[in-house]
């Protein structure tokens, strides 16, 4: 018996794209069912209430929208050390079910590249969703009271107080390569201050000078009268934002050889996703690919920007997965950089120049 | 009159019932937290910041606000009942209230509080009103300096916390201070004595030391002496306190209502400085100081009138400077620039509704507090009559998630058992763990404050003696030192002369 392969064929044809149809279907149908009822906990490594907190909570509403399901979304706080404690777990303690997405500060890629105490983990097999912000420009400040109105009495001046929260803190570090690309005389780093505490001790004398980010000024417009922008750390490098303008020499401009350029590099790469989310190794390409999705159209939601700018002061700058592996790949690690840099960020006296 | 005109407004605006009603969820759910160890108002408002947006500012203010100073009233509650501080600021209501409550007057020990708090906090409530703008700027004046000699002179008038051996309390003042170093040091980033465990990096947690100390030290030792395992019932007498009661607490509650004000204007110290020194302050004017540690009522009217005089004097330089003194008043001051007010001098003028509302809701809230509080006493009370093989595990429970639930870490639960059974081997020795927490609570800040004003001052002590604030403290410490010394030298010499005429 004879089969007529060529009448067969359409109705093969159709029976085959059928059940792809059926097929797709299914998976979307099991992709909208996987969140469906479920929990998404994202684990901060901060303590409530902070900044790192409320960038979180702005994006949650659209984070819930945008995945198939709408799940309910929760924040967990694990803080410690900084951020590595909840690192550490999502590494080598979370389920990669897609039900946990971690959130913590740009720590995350320098714990690991400087080899902070604590940090076990990987940053080149944590799978990245984005970031809400793409970092944080500061300027280097001295209160106008000092009389430090130009770099030539910002340099000829001994022992010039900068104040600053801890060492090793981000405004610790802005601090100290400020003041090692300008070379500034013997400075004295102050520390200890929470960042309102900061602001005060600059209003009231206590310290000269210190870093100052583009967020504190934007919540706080007249403390811009009150003190001499003596440089910018922008991120991306050249991207200058209010409330900095372009008259505020970048800092690139100080760096004289290569080394230096690269350790304002390494500096912008670690800030360069400034908030990343990220999945623990392991998790499905499927859940990745749907977080992913909802975590992009959050970031294009008017809403999103609206919600962050609200919550925050600021204005929201995200980067999706692909800009943070992007930079990750870039980084810098060479170990004359990271070890310049490992040197500005702890207590030792300024390196030489 | 403007005063008073203005005040009328403000009582105008918290009556309303929409205020009166977030008003009282604030205070409800404050006193609720207050309760649980481990959880406080910071991480209560943090998570409950969300939902106020879409609520008119005023009334988002005054439940954040009553959340925070309801957390104070809750607090007191455990300390009193079953020596389990609920909130740091209510540890030393553990060392005189739970003596209270075993002596089976639980209920005036909660009605004191209540009291206490009470007229805390409508003296603040005052004083915001009318004296608001120059304590703020008052606390200006108060640089690292200031805070070091302030810190330096409570340390050494923590001997007066010392019930007992001298020797032994002065200890376990150098046991705080060693605690207090755990964790990594904010001038050098090294870490110190963390044995490798990056748990410790950030130091040991107040909340957990004091649960064990307090809480699972005092369970430990009360399995290990069956003798003391006795439910009160028999015991529980009037629920409220006597003429006698009010008339010692009087002074108490007006002396710790002051020194609450003076450290609740003042950013960077937290109201269980503002109670600790308190405490210290009744039991140095007392005149039979020996009954402190044994139930006297002063030692719980004192404190609580101080944590709460604290909590609502921080509202001072927040509203009128801007200025946040406290991780909680940060995320108030947080809330405010959500809804688009820049608190500051300008705040009263251009937002009375905010500054006066927020004022007269204080005082409704802690007229709330008092009716809440006081008729579930009776309740609270009952709680003495739970056979101890059912409350001790509810105890540890309880404990256990509010340590838990503050880092969520598992390695807080194990230094929460390791500082219990410390604190049932304290006991054994007959040392108190109350100058410990004082030594743990105010060291790093002494040390931090030093080493911060040499940094400013360029490496030159003599600024501590130089600034006259600072100088007022070194001289009251140098004082305190000597009538410390005086009885003691006076002995020596005594028997030293009376050996030279043998």
């Amino acid at each position: 018996m004879w089969i007529n392969v060529s009448r067969l064929l359409p109705k093969l044809s159709a029976i085959a794209a059928l059940s792809v149809c059926a097929g797709l279907w299914e998976y979307a149908r099991a992709q909208s069912n996987y969140y469906q009822g479920k929990t998404v906990t994202i684990l901060r490594g901060g303590t409530p209430g902070g900044y790192g907190d409320l960038q979180a909570r702005a994006l949650i509403p659209f984070l819930k929208k945008y995945i198939p399901g709408e799940p309910t979304i929760i924040i967990e706080h694990k803080p410690g050390a900084a951020g590595r404690t909840a690192v550490n777990y999502m590494y080598s303690g979370a389920k990669p079910d897609g039900l946990t997405i971690g959130a913590v500060g740009n720590v995350l890629i320098s714990g690991q590249v400087l080899g902070l105490a604590g940090s076990h983990y990987d940053i080149d097999k944590l799978i990245y969703l984005g970031s809400t912000e793409s970092g944080s420009p500061t300027a280097f400040v001295t209160r106008k009271a000092a009389g430090f109105d130009s770099l030539e009495k910002l340099r000829a001046a001994a022992g010039i107080r900068i104040g600053a929260n801890t060492v090793s803190h981000i405004t610790y570090i802005n601090g100290r390569l400020a003041a090692y690309l300008l070379g500034l005389k013997d400075p004295r780093f102050v520390v200890g201050y929470s960042s309102p505490e900061r602001d005060m001790a600059l209003a009231s004398g206590e310290i000269d000078g210190g870093s100052m980010s583009s967020a504190t000024i934007q919540q706080n417009p007249g403390i811009s009268d009150t003190v001499h922008f003596h440089t910018v750390i922008t991120i991306p490098k050249g991207k200058y934002i209010a409330p900095y303008s372009r008259e505020i020499p970048e800092i690139d401009s100080f760096a004289k050889n290569d080394k230096e350029h690269r350790l304002l590099n390494l500096y912008r790469a670690f800030d360069y996703p400034r908030w990343p989310y990220f999945l623990p190794p392991g998790t499905p390409k499927e859940l990745v690919g749907v977080l992913r999705e909802a975590m992009a159209k959050a970031f294009k939601d008017p809403g999103f920007a609206k919600e962050f700018k609200k919550l925050t002061g600021v204005d929201a700058s995200p980067l999706g997965a692909e800009a943070i592996e992007s930079a990750i790949r870039e980084l810098p690690r060479d170990p004359e950089t990271i070890a310049l840099y490992k040197h500005l960020a702890d207590h030792r006296p300024m390196p030489p120049r | 009159m403007k005063l008073f005109d203005q005040l009328i407004f403000g009582f105008g605006v918290a009556l309303s019932l929409q205020n009166l009603f977030y008003c009282f969820i604030g205070v409800l759910v404050g006193t609720l937290i207050g309760v649980l160890p481990g959880i406080g108002p910071l991480a209560t408002i943090a998570m409950l910041l969300p939902l106020t947006f879409n609520v008119p500012p005023v009334a988002a203010m005054i439940m954040l606000a009553g959340i925070y100073y309801g957390a104070m009233y809750g607090g007191s509650t455990t300390s009193i009942l079953v020596n389990l501080p609920g909130e740091t600021a209510t540890v030393v209501t553990c060392i005189d209230g739970y003596q209270m409550a075993r002596q089976g007057r639980a209920g005036a020990a909660l009605a004191i509080a209540a009291i206490g708090s009470f007229f805390a906090g409508t003296f603040c409530t005052l004083l915001m009103a009318l004296f608001a703008p120059p304590l703020a700027e008052f606390a200006l004046k108060f640089s690292s300096a200031e805070y070091f000699s302030l810190m330096l002179m409570g340390l050494v008038a923590a001997a007066v916390l010392a019930h007992g051996d001298m020797a032994k309390s002065l200890a376990m003042v150098v046991v705080g201070l060693l605690l207090g170093i755990v964790g990594a040091d904010v001038n050098s980033g090294l870490k110190r004595f963390t044995f490798g465990f990056y748990e410790l990096a950030d130091g040991i947690g107040v909340v957990t030391i004091a649960v064990g100390v307090f809480a699972l030290g005092e369970i430990l030792t009360n399995l290990s002496d069956p003798e003391e395992r006795q439910i009160f019932t028999s015991k529980v007498t009037q629920l409220f306190p006597t003429r006698d009661d009010l008339k010692r607490s009087f002074g108490a509650i007006l002396r710790g209502t002051g020194v609450g004000t003076f450290f609740g204007v003042l950013p960077g110290t937290t109201p269980a400085i503002a109670s600790f020194s308190s405490y210290m302050v009744e039991k140095k004017l007392a005149k039979d100081p020996s009954r402190f540690g044994h139930g006297a009522i002063e030692g719980v009217a004192g404190p609580e009138s101080a944590n709460n005089a604290d909590a609502q004097c921080k509202f001072i330089p927040m509203l009128t400077l801007g200025i946040p003194g406290s991780g909680t008043m940060a995320l108030m001051l947080g809330a405010l620039m959500v809804f688009g007010i820049t608190p500051g001098p300008q705040v009263v003028t251009d937002k009375p509704e905010i500054f006066w509302g927020l004022i007269a809701s204080m005082w409704i809230g802690n007229v709330m507090l008092v009716v809440l509080n006081l008729p579930l006493i009776g309740i609270w009370v009952s709680l003495l009559k739970v056979p101890y093989r059912l409350l001790f595990p509810a105890i540890m429970a309880f404990s256990a998630i509010g340590i838990y639930s503050v880092n969520n870490s598992s390695f807080d639960i194990y230094l929460m058992a390791i500082f219990g059974v410390l604190g049932m081997v304290w006991r054994m020795l007959d040392c108190s763990p109350v100058p410990m927490m004082l030594g743990f609570v105010l060291g790093p800040m002494v040390e931090e404050n030093l080493r911060r004003t040499l940094q400013v001052s360029r490496g030159d002590p003599s600024v501590l003696i130089t600034r006259p604030i600072s100088l007022a403290f070194i001289v009251a410490t140098v004082l305190i030192l000597v009538t410390m010394a005086a009885p003691v030298a006076r002995r020596w010499w005594g028997a030293a002369s009376e050996g030279r005429s043998a």
